[in-house]
């Protein structure tokens, strides 16, 4: 589980929180360590809803340079991942208001938007193809989700955020955040099993 | 913490089964390229800002100490008066605005005393720079036997220092003179300061004698333009006539001050040694008028022997 993951990294470390305090009076390497926590998941948080790599860069680009740009004005109000995802949030829909929507990837090509899962090790070959084989029917299945429900889901899963934060985060009630993470997650697992019951 | 409501606990095993599965494909990740454009501007963003405090402060100090002393001293040019509002804050005020004013009268009042007595008491040396008694000086350096018929530039060397200071041509003919006139010139010469001999009264620069002396001034203006003149007629031969009428006329001119006593009684004796008696006469009534106090010679008491 990526909370309890996540957890057990940033037990005895500083919380995001301090680190972008420290950042707003003038440590940079506050900030280095803060985005080395949290590049992955927001990153990934991009890509999966706007599809593109090149865009998800760009979209990506922006939401580090608006907290960076904010970083006067920041003041511990909330969890900093909620702060941060919030900025992605309104990143993402900023997109989508100025580009036509989601480009889905093809798991069949190999351009730069193929997704490439790797393989837990050489003595499994077999598990590791197989473990390849549902990530990418998972994130097939992740595409083909309504918006709502995909960024509910990515919100849970790569910000690691409650119900509540990601209520918030939407400007929606936590019973329809929960309600769309039930679609998603039921979706998804329907998703992987169809697939396997295809092949 | 655990979900405890059923439906929340079937949400929560439902996600852990998705997230197990999508794990393995949550590796996508920004290229280095993009995170080390980012660090960048993340480290740029925080360097302006300590540039610019560091500027920022002492520039604000120094602004703040130009404001705090321009403004202090348009504050002491532009002090206002004090404001009288009420009649006992009026005389007290009064006085404090007098203060100022009393210091200066006196010094005024002194200022005005001090040139009258300096004017009055003034040592001949300064006159005796003048140019026109430096003309004259020049014109007339004759030998030693000569330098008695012009002793003016000669008496006030004798009246400001003790004779043995003096050049020796200065002493000879001080030496010359009777030895009477010599103790009294030294006793009054150096001024109406300096403390008189025992017995012989010093021409002081009272009051009395300074309401007598502006009109003695006149007197006194116009008996030194004709000794200029006379020693211009002397002069003419050497040719420099046209000098000391322009001096004489410079003199006349200023408002001359008195020839101190010594200078009279030495333009007297030239003029008696000339033949001229009566003008010598005149200039004894003159000095006499300007200097009553002062003693005379025997030669001089003489020629005044009519008047008494």
């Amino acid at each position: 589980m990526l909370g309890a993951r996540l957890a057990l990294v940033s037990a005895d470390a500083v919380p995001d929180e301090q680190l972008m305090l420290r950042y707003r009076d003038g440590d940079a390497a506050a900030f280095d360590e803060l985005y080395g926590r949290h590049r992955g998941g927001v990153f990934r948080y991009v890509l999966r809803q706007v599809g593109l790599r090149s865009t998800a860069e760009e979209v990506f680009q922006e939401i580090w340079m608006r907290i960076i740009s904010s970083r006067t004005r920041y003041r511990v109000e909330a969890r900093f991942a909620t702060f941060l995802y919030h900025i992605a949030h309104n990143c993402v829909m900023d997109h989508f208001r100025r580009k036509t929507p989601l480009h889905l990837v093809s798991l069949d090509d190999e351009s730069e938007e193929a997704i490439e899962v790797p393989g837990p090790g050489r003595d499994q070959p077999e598990r590791a193809v197989a473990l390849r084989q549902t990530a990418a029917k998972l994130l097939n299945a992740l595409a083909l989700l309504p918006p709502e429900q995909r960024e509910v889901f990515l919100l849970h899963e790569e910000g690691d955020l409650t119900l509540e934060e990601i209520a918030g985060i939407t400007g929606t009630g936590r019973e329809t955040v929960k309600s769309r993470l039930r679609y998603a997650l039921a979706k998804l697992r329907e998703g992987i099993d169809h697939e396997a019951d295809v092949a | 913490m655990k979900p405890t409501l059923p439906e929340d606990r079937e949400l929560e095993e439902m996600r852990a089964e998705v997230s197990e599965r999508y794990r393995p494909a949550a590796n996508d990740e920004p290229t280095a390229r993009l995170d080390a454009k980012i660090l960048e501007a993340a480290r740029n963003e925080v360097k302006p800002a300590r540039r610019k405090r560091e500027w920022q402060i002492p520039a604000s100090i120094a602004a703040v100490l130009v404001l705090a002393v321009s403004l202090g001293l348009v504050v002491r040019d532009h002090i206002p008066p004090p404001e009288v509002t009420g009649q006992g804050k009026s005389t007290a005020d009064e006085a404090r605005l007098a203060k100022p004013a009393q210091p200066a009268l006196a010094m005024q009042d002194s200022s005005r005393q001090m040139s009258e007595a300096y004017r009055e008491a003034r040592p001949s040396r300064e006159r005796s720079d003048r140019p026109d008694r430096q003309l004259l000086a020049s014109s007339d350096a004759t030998p030693k036997g000569q330098s008695k018929a012009m002793p003016q530039s000669a008496a006030p060397e004798h009246a400001n220092g003790p004779v043995q200071s003096r050049p020796p041509a200065e002493a000879d003919a001080s030496a010359q003179s009777p030895a009477s006139f010599a103790a009294v010139a030294d006793a009054v010469a150096p001024g109406a300061a300096a403390p008189a001999a025992p017995g012989i009264p010093a021409p002081a620069p009272s009051s009395g004698a300074r309401s007598f002396g502006e009109a003695a001034e006149k007197e006194q203006a116009n008996v030194a333009s004709l000794a200029v003149e006379a020693k211009d007629k002397k002069a003419e031969s050497a040719g420099l006539l046209s000098k000391r009428v322009a001096t004489a006329q410079a003199v006349r001119k200023q408002d001359a001050p008195p020839p101190s006593p010594q200078e009279w009684v030495h333009r007297i004796e030239d003029l008696l040694k000339d033949g001229k008696r009566a003008d010598a006469r005149d200039q004894l009534l003159a000095m006499r008028r300007q200097y009553p106090a002062y003693p005379l010679t025997e030669q001089l008491q003489a020629l005044l022997g009519g008047q008494h």
